[in-house]
């Protein structure tokens, strides 16, 4: 239902923006649109003040053939600044003031081997990880904007289809029940919130000074710097493993931002749910509170993954995260058992990207105590990416990209090591109004389980449109 | 470029980060100290009970078991991690002339134990129990464990471990690689020698290096008529194939029977296996050669533990838990007293709070000088404490005794306690 009004939405956009998705490209030096999607009625942006941050991107590309049809538009090709999130919508051609409309398709196959798996297993090939995005944005008030962010996958939810009763003996006694399933195409909503920014401070110059947002609903929790990457702005196809091991998805909450200083310094805090740990526990009760700090002493940094950054102006950014979810366990029939927990992860990263080369490193540290069982669960992991963006023409970078990933879990018992790697190359292709408007992906992956003497290894091919 | 501001905040940050990350906030059990003990129930006290270590899966549930090394009764329960009482009375045994042989391995939500000729799996999240492999699935002929060695090779796709099983139309018994996940074999080596009769194991033993482990079988060749069967004891090393990689002869074990070992055998980082003979004597083996040890000195052998790749042998010496290692050549050094049991022992001569969950609400009740549920001194026991965290394992204790219709009963607890070895 829902994708049925989101299409009949989309439609309706073609329309009635017709005007904004025609206008011409704007000059290479044109700065980077406001937050909020300019109302229609508004004049196209002005040139940049010479204040402008110096963070502005030299898309070289541009200046090489200015009459190219297709030399994406710089403003709109990279993604505006949104609070910290990614924000791929903005360079939509849909867009409105009360509504944007952006999105992406990300068709992946991928091949792995996986030798000690059973004979059934041990060969996995196909298409089961595409699925494509829509995002709506807008602001319906001054102040007031929106998001929802829809994830429609080939395979996410699984259904049962059948029962069949298990006999392994032969004894006549049912063993075990056997469950049919089927994955079938699903929806998924991975943010969902409404943001109220009161407090917005500009210098004379123009820099915004401080801007303070509060944000309820649902959200990526800033914690991890690519846990609040959203999909669409990974650089690659999958999140890494070890993000993974420790966070699943967004979470149910609400959220304060503080930016300073034209948002080189941004501190969040939020309260959530919880669910979105990786903790299987149903019976736990409490919030998750949630604190990052990120500062980028030398101008701020998109909040994506990509070596698409061209400034020639080397910059980074440092940032830590922190959530806290003290909670209490209660038994099946829900009554308390006593036992009080305490979930406590904290994380640190760092980015820096200068002229198309991207690197970026992030570790992730987590502790859970009770006062029950004397058993500490602890799990560190860490990971770096890198990627370097060459220019083949106005219509192509390419891009060879390699991460490297490690996670120990269980660190108080018997710790599990896993080692993770992805290694390939990357192809973009722009349109004028983003560079990275078609990405080809093909990239090795592998995984060592160490400890429990398993491995895999294999590749995925992924094509991602954005629109 | 950077303001002093910032400079200080980047310091702080990364000294924060640092102080955050560094784990110093975690406070493990001092060996011998208590954790907290949960009460686990009340059962028969029967002289022959025995109460093998508990286990704990990696979830952190809890597993207890209680049974007899000679009666056929045996209950298994499952505490879970979050608390909330013990669930589950698992009583699932086979053949009334064997008894329990206690928990062989965890994973992430399972534990398995053996119990005379079943091998039986706990369901942590459900405590639902099932025995694998009762029957085979070819012929409908009952099964029976005649060893089974305490090592679940766990990987992400697959839990599997090796067993010797034997039907009662075999003339001898079958190394078998069994499932766990599906409760069938899938690997199979029948006996060698095929003429071998009356296969029986005197103990098993686990090998984490290669995924399996070894056992001490007894065995008889018939011999010609008029003459006495000949006898054979050998130690056996098998792989995660269930295949045997090496065979060594042991002498003067010929009077010795099945499950002559009193707790499972450990293999030291020295190569040497080492396992507690019901009648105190001690035996070790490599893969070249073994050793019989009869004369342990003023140590009185329990049991054989392992504990950072090194061996010990358990018990008492001068009436003081003791402990030796079993040295480079196989033999074993001089005792000394394990003071980690003997702390322990101190501390249950005091109150031990034990929280009373299996009814709500919820109570604490303080159990005055309670004593270890199985063995003289706390931790001199059998088989191996369970690593449940680090230098943490896991113990049973009885508290009080009361009696009801004729027979007495006593309470039991389960809880963590520190632990270190010399």
């Amino acid at each position: 239902m829902s994708l049925r009004i989101a299409t009949l939405c989309f439609g309706g956009l073609l329309f009635a923006s017709g005007t904004a998705a025609a206008a011409p490209p704007p000059p290479p030096d044109v700065p980077e649109p406001e937050t909020e999607p300019a109302p229609e009625s508004q004049p196209e942006p002005q040139a940049a003040p010479e204040s402008a941050p110096a963070s502005e991107p030299e898309v070289e590309v541009e200046v090489e053939d200015e009459a190219e049809p297709d030399a994406p538009d710089t403003a709109a090709s990279e993604p505006a600044e949104d609070k910290g999130e990614d924000t791929d919508e903005k360079a939509s051609p849909f867009k409105s003031k009360y509504l944007t409309i952006g999105g992406y398709i990300q068709p992946q196959y991928t091949y792995r081997v996986r030798k000690g798996a059973r004979p059934r297993d041990q060969q996995e090939f196909g298409a089961q990880q595409t699925r494509a995005g829509l995002i709506l944005s807008g602001e319906v008030l001054p102040k007031w904007s929106y998001k929802v962010h829809f994830v429609i996958g080939s395979n996410i939810a699984s259904v049962v289809t059948g029962v069949d009763t298990a006999d392994y003996e032969g004894d006549g006694s049912t063993d075990s029940l056997v469950l049919r399933k089927s994955l079938v195409p699903g929806v998924a909503i991975e943010q969902l919130w409404v943001n109220y920014n009161p407090l917005k401070v500009e210098t004379k110059g123009g820099m915004e000074a401080f801007s303070l947002n509060l944000r309820l609903g649902q959200m990526r929790v800033p914690f991890s710097k690519q846990n609040k990457t959203q999909n669409s702005s990974l650089l690659f196809p999958r999140r890494n493993q070890v993000v993974t091991s420790f966070l699943v998805s967004s979470d149910l909450g609400g959220l304060l931002e503080a930016d300073f200083a034209d948002r080189r310094v941004t501190l969040a805090g939020g309260v959530f749910n919880g669910t979105g740990l990786a903790v299987n526990r149903d019976n736990r009760r409490g919030p998750l509170w949630s604190a990052q700090l990120e500062i980028s002493p030398f101008g701020r940094l998109k909040g994506y993954e990509s070596a698409l950054e061209l400034d020639k102006k080397p910059r980074f950014v440092l940032g830590t995260g922190m959530l806290y979810s003290p909670y209490r366990l209660y038994d099946s029939a829900g009554n308390d058992t006593l036992t009080r927990a305490r979930d406590l992860l904290v994380s640190g990263s760092a980015k820096f990207v200068v002229h198309g080369f991207y690197l970026f490193g992030e570790f992730i540290r987590r502790q859970v105590t009770d006062n029950l069982s004397s058993r500490p669960f602890l799990s560190t992991g860490a990971y770096g990416q890198m990627s370097y963006a060459i220019p083949l023409g106005p219509n192509l970078f390419i891009a060879p990209l390699g991460n490297f990933g490690w996670s120990a879990t269980e660190q108080a018992v018997q710790p599990l090591n896993r080692y993770f790697t992805s290694d390939g190359i990357a192809f973009y292709f722009p349109n004028k109004h983003r560079l990275d408007a078609v990405r080809v992906s093909v990239l090795y992956e592998g995984e060592w389980f160490v400890d429990e003497g398993e491995s895999a290894q294999g590749g995925t091919l992924q094509v991602q449109v954005k629109f | 470029m950077a303001t002093p501001s910032l400079r200080y905040g980047l310091t702080s940050l990364v000294a924060g980060l640092a102080a955050l990350t560094s784990g110093g906030c975690i406070e493990y059990l001092e060996p011998g100290e208590l954790g907290q003990f949960r009460y686990l129930g009340d059962y028969v006290a029967e002289e022959d009970f025995l109460f093998p270590r508990p286990v704990a899966d990696r979830n952190g549930s809890v597993y207890a078991l209680m049974g007899s090394r000679d009666l056929a009764q045996t209950e298994a329960t499952v505490g879970y991690a979050s608390g909330g009482g013990w669930r589950g009375r698992c009583a699932v045994h086979q053949n009334v002339d064997r008894g329990l042989h206690g928990w062989l391995d965890t994973t992430v939500d399972r534990s398995w134990y053996w119990s005379g000729d079943a091998l039986v799996e706990v369901n942590g999240l459900t405590s639902d129990c099932k025995q694998v492999l009762r029957r085979d699935p070819n012929s409908q002929s009952q099964l029976a464990f005649k060893a089974v060695i305490p090592n679940v090779k766990w990987t992400p796709s697959r839990r599997t471990l090796v067993a010797l099983v034997q039907a009662p139309s075999d003339p001898v018994p079958f190394q078998v690689v069994v499932d766990l996940d599906i409760r069938r074999y899938s690997r199979f080596e029948e006996f060698i020698p095929r003429n071998a009769d009356n296969v029986v194991a005197l103990g098993v033993g686990a090998e984490e290096e290669t995924d399996a482990g070894f056992m001490v079988v007894r065995y008889e060749i018939e011999g010609d008529e008029g003459e006495d069967p000949d006898v054979r004891v050998e130690g056996r090393f098998l792989d995660a194939n269930a295949e045997v990689t090496d065979i060594v002869p042991i002498g003067g074990l010929d009077a010795f029977g099945e499950d002559a070992m009193t707790g499972y055998m450990q293999l030291g980082d020295a190569g040497w296996a080492a396992g507690v003979l019901d009648d105190g004597s001690v035996l070790t083996f490599n893969r070249s050669t073994a050793r019989h040890i009869t004369d342990t000195g003023p140590l009185e052998p329990v049991g054989v533990h392992l504990w950072e790749g090194t061996a010990w042998v358990v018990g008492m010496a001068n009436g003081r838990p003791s402990i030796a290692a079993v040295n480079s050549g196989g033999a074993l050094d001089n005792p000394v007293v394990w003071a980690a049991s003997e702390r322990l022992a101190g501390a249950l001569r005091s109150n031990v709070v034990v929280q009373d969950d299996r009814y709500t609400p919820i109570r604490t009740l303080n159990w005055t000088n309670p004593d270890p549920a199985y063995g003289e001194f706390p931790l001199v026991v059998p088989n191996a404490p369970w690593s449940y965290a680090t230098s943490t394992s896991l113990m049973m204790i009885a508290g009080p005794t009361y009696t009801s219709g004729g027979q007495t009963f006593v309470s039991l607890a389960v809880g963590p306690v520190g632990l270190s070895y010399p």
